[in-house]
């Protein structure tokens, strides 16, 4: 039932490195679209 | 008028079988709640599609403009990063993993058909996001269900109740001990009346204070002599006769109890009636 998954990278990093590293992705990848679709 | 009638009555009962099955449908919801096996994530989650903000004012933009590709991107973006976000909420395992796949298309759609991003990289946003959001939810992965709630203890006794213990504990001694010593028949008369005491006070915790001498005097003290008489005494004449009065007060007790608790009803009774008669009733 529960495949093998690659492990996530990163996710043994320090707590503020993950948060630093998440935030900015989501930061890039989901507010940056949805920002730019507000100002085309 | 029967016409109006027959019409009133029908939509009577559409009314009552609709409010039935609202009523249902509600019940079916909450047992399914409460069944829900898994811990509830709360804000760490639901952050994840607040990320979406600038959405909610491009969806009414994008009505008045009537950009209807724009408008399926920034709805379909909004609704399948709830989803996600309410599918990590639930906390089964795998959720956190589906929950963050629906993040991730969710973000891809927003890129490529609400933003119009160059399609390759709307799909690289797609992947960005899934992967933020599995690094900002992976420690709760390793989040166990708590196991489930131990009983609720047994209901601690109240300080009026607690304080019986110990009076009760001296009686079940007295009678215990009282059998085989001098004047048996009048010892046990008497702690029968001081059961009867505590027993009315444990019916009514209130007269607890009223009666805490007679507690504390009396039944200590028939303690002492059931002590001294297992310990051998010789029992004094007048013992006999104190045992009776002790008996007789602990009888008298019961009935100032009594009388105080009836006393009560008597001016809950007048309070009641003056109010009535007030009211004009």
């Amino acid at each position: 039932m529960d495949k093998p998954r690659p492990p996530i990278p990163f996710a043994s990093a320090p707590l503020p490195v993950r948060l630093v590293l998440g935030f900015t992705l989501l930061a890039f990848c989901l507010w940056l679209p949805a920002f730019a679709a507000l100002f085309r | 008028m029967g016409a109006q009638q027959d019409w009133e009555d029908r939509k009577r009962a559409w009314k009552d079988y609709k409010r039935g099955w609202k009523a249902q449908r509600r019940e079916d919801r909450r047992e399914a709640r409460t069944e829900r096996p898994g811990p509830i994530f709360g804000w760490r989650v639901w952050l994840l599609p607040l990320f979406l903000w600038p959405l909610a004012f491009d969806i009414p933009i994008e009505i008045l403009r009537g950009n209807s590709s724009q408008l399926v991107g920034g709805i379909l973006g909004v609704a399948l990063a709830w989803m996600g976000a309410a599918r990590m909420a639930r906390g089964g395992p795998g959720d956190l993993r589906a929950g963050a796949i629906l993040m991730g298309v969710a973000a891809g759609l927003t890129a490529g058909l609400a933003a119009k991003i160059f399609p390759p990289i709307a799909v690289a946003m797609g992947f960005g996001t899934f992967f933020g959001v599995r690094l900002l939810t992976a420690d709760m992965a390793a989040y166990e269900p708590p196991p489930p709630a131990p009983p609720p203890p047994a209901p601690t006794p109240t300080p009026e109740a607690a304080s019986l213990v110990g009076p009760r504990a001296q009686i079940a001694r007295i009678r215990a001990a009282a059998p085989p010593l001098p004047h048996a028949p009048l010892l046990l008369e008497a702690v029968s009346a001081m059961q009867g005491v505590v027993d009315d006070l444990a019916a009514r915790p209130a007269q607890l204070h009223e009666a805490r001498r007679f507690l504390a005097v009396h039944l200590d003290g028939l303690v002492r002599i059931v002590e001294r008489l297992e310990a051998g005494a010789e029992p004094p004449e007048t013992l006999p006769q104190l045992l009776r009065d002790l008996t007789a007060s602990a009888h008298r007790l019961r009935g100032e109890l009594r009388q105080v608790e009836s006393q009560a009803l008597d001016i809950q009774v007048k309070v009641l009636s003056d109010r009535l008669r007030q009211e004009g009733l």
